[in-house]
């Protein structure tokens, strides 16, 4: 449907100013009791209405680490689309994006186009990045429509102790709604800039014998922007001035379904994402179609039991695949590449409280990958591999206010050889409502099949002598929490790298384990409920990487500073949310700088705008601030990638109840 | 067109945050602690020392303070007490005890101090139901349910009503 953005921006003016002035659709709740509570007898007190109080989101992660949350509250109040704007609504995590792919960055760590392996991506306890780039993918090519969402945790550090290889930086913690949470059937459509239109499908209920059930399917089109490099107006007619047109469009599909009793629970999901890269990565010809196509699929299985009074037993058993598909042209002659990732994983994880003074978790994991198939024009190889790990933590109560979080992994890999991940943590609480942890842990990645094994022939060459790289990291956190409305957490951190895989330049790049670096960082976080249901959450951090040469980590800010508050509006007939997210300055690997940004995005929401009808609207880049990423090497002659400008993106829902 | 509607927008967020106080639902807290206040009427100690009835919460200050609106009340005769105990040694003085979200970590330690003396636990964490906590209250469609662990309550010496227990959403 292409209309010109300015009507389409006409039209959705006139739908907020029609949402406004239609108040009338909206029920004061009336005053129905004038109950005495200190009299109320219990019969009262079972039939009365509550409000519930609304509270800060707790943490799920059983980790002695700092934790930040985005609930599914945060998700509609925002109007967050990807699993990468909640990222970057977070403490300490940036998003790069190179109109490929969202690249992830946290604790000091940024590489463009490095996939982000380095932070673990988990969707209800499963392992999610692929085994062949172990990219984890944040934008629409994830796995998960955001709607689907109860909240994401972000769990800061080395995680390998729980989760061994690749929590390296740290974990993201995804929880699924059940399907009680829609009861119902749930129709969404939204329609955005650049011709952008999503259609989302949700059934969702607890029926009667207690069985959840959960099934969604979505939709999304976008035929996506125009753009002007100027590193491509060289005087070549073929590069058109540096301009690109038609070569932004994307599309994704996605499925997914849950269906869970009170002690076991069956996943399944799939999501496909095809999408035009304009920026000619790797020399391809400008102004070409180039293309990336990446699908993902999964099925999960997990039981719970007690096996006795003291003994409590989890197993989680799931498959896994990702398919990869590349197209791009180079002097006219098509190049086509892909790859596949499968992989399935087995794992028995134990919980004992033989000893009042002991919490206990051991387990045993088995993870066949076993394909690992890369193919371009140049290679072909298929790297199957096989792991075994094992662990134990024991978390010691030493007094009424002092705990002390012992653990250790072992991780066996066929081709990469062992490891071991162990962590010492102190947990003190000096005052009630405050407590402080001190860390030490330490983790590892293998390297994946895309650094170890991929050539193109000319620009990219295998090293089939790449080594684990590790991870240690000392951590101070400190905790206030009160009345919960409250929270305000600090930490402190130094880390050290060993054997980190890094890249040489492009357009001769493979991989090598380079000397230490070394990363230090605080961060700040402040989370406030107050009166009226006003909500606010902010957060600084300060991180300062550098390399075995002392040269600044490229791409990684010194501060991040982020910035959320929203409040009800006209009697609770909306939710108005403003967020602002700045970034300082960053430079390549080729010295290039892009400047920092303050970006501001506002949404505004309705519940029951009409019966059974929700709206919502975001405009992002509320200031249409001109900002730029810095770019992967393999884009040269492209060294930074304007951003989006002001855009805007309204959904509506509708319950079938 | 989009500045206008940038402009408007900042409008929106300058305008004075309004809320009216309607007294339909009632808060939480408030009903919670109404809860805890009633399961004390359903309860029979073995002996009130000083005729007094002492509920204690440990770190939560909101439940603290709403139960204190039940001071001059006066439950099986006895003088009503609400403390906030920080010495977990002296959780045997209380009769009635409130386990809330920040005292997780801590539940088996407790247990294990109680060892069994007659103090009624009641908590409102979910993870903590069904854990040797006497009473769980959860929010269901709106409205406070409870469930009761009536093997601890016995263990304990405590007497808990039937009424009680036919008012519970599960016994167990």
């Amino acid at each position: 449907m292409p209309t010109p953005p300015n009507s389409t921006n006409k039209r959705l003016l006139a739908l907020v100013l029609a949402f406004l002035f239609s108040s009338n659709t909206y029920a004061e709740p009336t005053d129905t009791s004038n109950l005495d509570l200190t009299q109320a007898s219990l019969e009262q007190l079972l039939a009365q209405e509550i409000s519930t109080a609304s509270k800060i989101a707790r943490q799920i992660s059983d980790a002695p680490s700092a934790v930040s949350i985005v609930t599914a509250e945060d998700i509609k109040t925002y109007g967050y689309r990807t699993l990468a704007e909640i990222l970057s609504s977070m403490r300490g995590l940036n998003i790069t994006n190179d109109r490929a792919y969202d690249f992830l960055g946290g604790r000091g760590y940024s590489s463009p186009g490095d996939y982000s392996g380095r932070i673990m991506l988990l969707i209800d306890g499963i392992q999610m990045n692929d085994n062949v780039y172990n990219q984890s993918y944040l934008g629409n090519d994830g796995i998960v429509d955001t709607e689907l969402i109860e909240r994401v945790e972000y769990v800061s550090g080395p995680g390998s102790v729980t989760y061994g290889n690749n929590a390296f930086f740290g974990i993201i913690n995804v929880i699924t709604k059940n399907g009680a949470n829609f009861d119902g059937t749930e129709l969404a459509l939204s329609s955005g800039s650049y011709h952008t239109r999503k259609a989302r499908l949700t059934y969702g209920k607890r029926l009667e014998n207690n069985i959840d059930l959960l099934i969604s399917a979505s939709g999304l089109n976008s035929e996506g922007q125009s753009f002007y490099f100027p590193a491509f107006n060289d005087g070549d007619p073929a590069h058109q001035n540096g301009r690109v047109r038609n070569q932004d469009a994307q599309h994704n599909q996605r499925l997914f379904a849950k269906i869970q009793g009170s002690n076991w629970l069956l996943s399944t999901g799939y999501s496909h994402r095809s999408k035009e890269v304009p920026t000619a990565p790797y020399g391809a010809d400008f102004n070409r179609q180039y293309f990336y196509g990446d699908t993902s699929k999964f099925i999960s299985g997990q039981y719970h039991t007690n096996l006795s009074e003291h003994l409590k037993l989890s197993l989680q058993t799931d498959y896994s695949d990702y398919f990869y598909q590349g197209k791009a042209y180079y002097s006219g002659t098509e190049w086509l590449e892909n790859s596949t990732g499968r992989k399935w994983g087995t794992e028995a994880k134990f919980v004992g409280n033989w000893f009042t003074h002991h919490q206990l978790v051991f387990g045993i994991a088995y993870r066949d990958d076993y394909e690992r198939k890369i193919k371009t024009p140049e290679v072909s190889s298929d790297r199957e591999r096989q792991s075994t790990s094992m662990y134990l933590q024991d978390e010691i109560t030493l007094r009424n206010n002092l705990w002390l979080n012992l653990g250790a992994r072992y991780d066996y890999f066929t081709d990469d050889g062992d490891s071991v991940s162990p962590r010492v943590a102190l947990i003190y609480e000096p005052a009630p409502s405050y407590t402080l942890r001190l860390s030490h842990s330490v983790a590892h990645r293998t390297p994946t099949a895309f650094e170890k094994y991929y050539t193109d022939g000319s620009t990219q060459s295998p090293n089939h002598n790449l080594k684990i790289e590790r991870v240690a990291a000392t951590e101070l956190v400190i905790e206030r929490r009160w009345s919960n409305q409250s929270r305000v957490l600090a930490t402190i951190y130094e880390q050290s790298t060993d054997n980190m895989i890094s890249s040489t330049p492009y357009d001769n790049i493979q991989y090598f384990n380079a000397k230490n670096t070394h990363t230090n960082g605080i961060e700040f976080e402040l989370e406030h409920h107050a009166q009226y249901d006003v909500h606010l959450r902010t957060s600084y951090a300060y991180q300062n990487s550098r390399d075995a040469e002392g040269e600044w980590a490229a791409n990684s800010p010194h501060h991040l500073a982020k910035f959320n508050l929203s409040a009800p509006l006209f009697h609770h007939l909306f939710r108005a949310g403003l967020e602002v997210q700045a970034v300082s300055h960053r430079t390549s690997a080729l010295n290039t700088k892009a400047s920092g940004y303050a970006l501001t995005n506002f949404t505004v929401s309705a519940q029951q705008i009409l019966p059974n009808l929700d709206a919502a609207l975001t405009v992002r880049n509320l200031f249409d601030k001109h900002y730029e990423h810095i770019a992967p090497d393999y884009t040269t002659p492209i060294s930074v990638i304007a951003q989006d400008g002001r855009n805007l993106w309204l959904q509506l829902t509708y319950g079938f109840k | 067109m989009m500045r206008r509607l940038a402009c408007f927008i900042v409008a929106l967020i300058g305008l004075p945050f309004t809320s009216i106080g309607f007294a339909g639902p009632l808060p939480e807290y408030a009903m919670k602690a109404a809860f805890v206040y009633n399961f004390t009427l359903f309860t029979q100690w073995p002996t009130l020392p000083n005729n007094t009835l002492r509920i204690c919460t440990l770190e939560s200050d909101t439940l603290k303070h709403e139960l204190e609106k039940f001071k001059d009340n006066q439950p099986h005769g006895a003088t009503l007490l609400i403390s906030r105990i920080s010495n977990l040694d002296k959780i045997k003085e209380c009769q009635a005890l409130y386990l809330s979200e920040e005292d997780k970590k801590r539940l088996p330690v407790i247990l294990a101090l109680l060892e069994n003396a007659p103090v009624l636990t009641i908590t409102d964490v979910p993870e903590l139901i069904g854990k040797g906590v006497m009473i769980g209250i959860k929010t269901e469609s709106k409205r406070i349910v409870f469930e009761v662990d009536t093997q601890a309550a016995k263990k304990s010496n405590l007497y808990l009503s039937s009424k009680l227990l036919s008012l519970a959403k599960s016994v167990y």
